[in-house]
């Protein structure tokens, strides 16, 4: 190997992408600089991949540049609108506070938090669900003999990042630096999850679950899954979680897990895996990708801002805690002359509690009043909730919302830092200008 | 457009390449698999981007951290030295990553450190014109805070 190719595999694509493709996988483009000629080169290049490379007619020479390419601009997500992308690779979106105004969530505002490749196959035909490990009766079972065997229901649910918030925390928390939009509330149809482990026959020695994804690690080593979490068999019982094959009506967005997800709602959004293809019974905690500490995980006491915590003293995250948005208005709105009162509204939900109360304070929090809930449409929805604001004088005002639960939990002002930066339920505020009249 | 500040190539370890194929081919994937979800972006000339920083180790950095995943990941974050070298201890045992070895592990330390430390504005992520969440913990700095047993 001579000098120049050890300068490593970008460089080598910059020089002579052609060259680059015969030297790495034996690949040889067609005379339209297109596909393979060789299928030697598809085979290697498949094989570094774990997998089979689809529209690989299409591919153009030299086309891991692109791959590099690092800008985000011209970056689209098919389905989405508004959202605000922190990675393309893998792809990671969240939406802004405003447009999560809807009660349920579209398809287009619901945020995207991909851990590894989506699978290349997301069609319903052919998919499988195998439910194995400590259990009685092993199945593998299609969607269409899930719909058939299994009571079919719909709900509102909702799903929040784990890291939902951490862009605020410093020292800077490692990961993506999600705001407050990795948050959705879609309506999920699909079946129990416990109906389903049910019907497999759960054995005494199960504790655990864990989950399998048709996605695939970034490395391409096709032996490890970007994410493979559980929870535990008493959670998985909730008659809430859903094994979901409907978003609102209709086919799951792609980057939300089609066609085949879990839907276990108030704990992080991990523990609902998408493109769904098994569940292992385990006797154990589960130890799959990104169950270990610091992934997922706090520490188990209080630590100052900056700390290095030894794994040993962390402990899993399990439900989410109080959280509330405002919605409506966007902020930075400058009300008309000689307007004294806002309308707002948002939404709060709390994990495993239910929210009983939200309130609002336009005065840095000294005073708060009540933003009345609207009925809870099932469990684990997100609730709505709508408040009226007055402003004495012109001015910059600030609105803060607090949402309340029924274990007596509040939002706080600040959060404890944590070295992964989860858990940030801190009070979302929003900026209101009232002109002098 | 090749980094001018990048030293001889014969300094650096022997295999890189071997190691970075199955990254780059990772990359490959992850383009063509969600093609469905991403329009193909046109090569650029600079293929790290223009906010990639100038300097040291810029090459060897982007070509490291971005064989696998976006470097709008690394952009996002801040660390200090200590805090990225545990980062890449981590990303070698539980992500994959070939291990540095010889200077370049300190080359991307460097160029790590010295680009997104500790500093980073903690509302620059912020969407638009949303106010930061609300947290008063980002005025807490750990060299401020004195504890006493």
């Amino acid at each position: 190997m001579s000098k120049r190719t050890e300068r490593g595999l970008c460089e080598l694509y910059q020089q002579d992408p052609e060259r680059a493709d015969r030297l790495l996988f034996g690949r040889i483009a067609g005379p339209g600089r297109r596909g393979f000629l060789k299928g030697a080169g598809l085979t290697g290049m498949a094989a570094a991949l774990g997998g089979f490379i689809p529209f690989h007619r299409h591919m153009p020479a030299g086309l891991i540049p692109a791959a590099f390419a690092e800008e985000t601009g011209s970056f689209v997500i098919d389905g989405k609108d508004g959202l605000s992308v922190l990675n393309d690779r893998p792809v990671n979106a969240e939406t802004p506070a405003h447009l999560l105004d809807a009660d349920i969530t579209p398809l287009s505002r619901h945020f995207v938090r991909n851990n590894g490749v989506p699978p290349a196959d997301m069609a319903s035909e052919g998919w499988t669900l195998t439910i194995d490990g400590e259990v009685d009766n092993p199945l593998t079972l299609s969607i269409e003999e899930l719909k058939s065997r299994f009571e079919v229901v719909e709900a509102a649910l909702q799903i929040e990042c784990g890291g939902n918030g951490r862009a605020s925390f410093n020292p800077p928390a490692k990961g993506n630096q999600w705001s407050v939009g990795a948050i959705g509330n879609s309506s999920w149809k699909g079946v129990r999850l416990k109906d389903v482990l049910e019907a497999a026959g759960v054995k005494a020695s199960a504790v655990y679950t864990g989950n399998h994804g048709a996605d695939t690690h970034l490395s391409g080593d096709a032996g490890k899954a970007p994410i493979s979490r559980g929870v535990p068999v008493a959670k998985a019982m909730d008659p809430n979680n859903l094994i979901a094959f409907e978003q609102n009506g209709g086919p799951i967005h792609p980057m939300n897990g089609a066609p085949l997800r879990l839907v276990v709602p108030g704990w992080p959004g991990s523990c609902s895996q998408k493109w769904l293809t098994g569940i292992t019974l385990a006797a154990e905690k589960w130890t799959g990708t990104k169950m270990a500490p610091p992934s997922y995980s706090v520490p188990a006491y209080p630590v100052a801002p900056g700390t290095e915590v030894p794994d040993e003293d962390f402990v899993t995250i399990e439900s989410m805690i109080v959280k509330s948005l405002i919605t409506s208005p966007r902020s930075g709105q400058t009300l008309s002359p000689g307007q004294k009162t806002l309308r707002l509204r948002g939404h709060a939900w709390a994990g495993d509690a239910t929210v009983t109360k939200v309130e609002l304070s336009n005065d840095f929090g000294a005073s708060w009043t009540e933003a009345p809930l609207a009925e809870l449409p099932n469990p684990y929805s997100w609730a709505t909730w709508q408040g009226d604001v007055s402003f004495p004088t012109h001015g910059y005002y600030e609105i803060w919302a607090r949402a309340s639960d029924d274990t007596g939990a509040v939002q706080p002002f600040a959060v404890p830092w944590n070295p992964k930066g989860y858990m940030n339920n801190a009070m979302h505020r929003i900026a209101v200008m009232v002109p002098a009249a | 457009m090749r980094d001018s500040n990048e030293p001889d190539p014969a300094r650096r370890q022997r295999r890189p390449l071997r190691r970075l194929m199955l990254c780059g081919a990772a990359a490959l994937a992850a383009l063509v698999a969600s093609a469905l979800a991403v329009p193909l972006q046109a090569a650029t000339d600079d293929q790290y981007g223009a906010s990639w920083p100038a300097g040291e180790g810029r090459e060897l950095t982007g070509a490291w951290c971005g064989g696998c995943h976006s470097l709008n990941l690394v952009k996002q974050q801040g660390l200090t030295r200590d805090g990225w070298d545990e980062l890449l201890h981590w990303m070698t045992a539980k992500q994959n990553m070939p291990p540095l070895e010889g200077d370049m592990r300190d080359r991307v330390l460097d160029y790590l450190a010295a680009n997104f430390d500790t500093g980073r504005d903690p509302g620059a992520t912020a969407i638009g014109d949303e106010l930061p969440p609300l947290d008063p913990v980002q005025g807490i700095r750990r060299p401020a805070l004195e504890i006493r047993p």
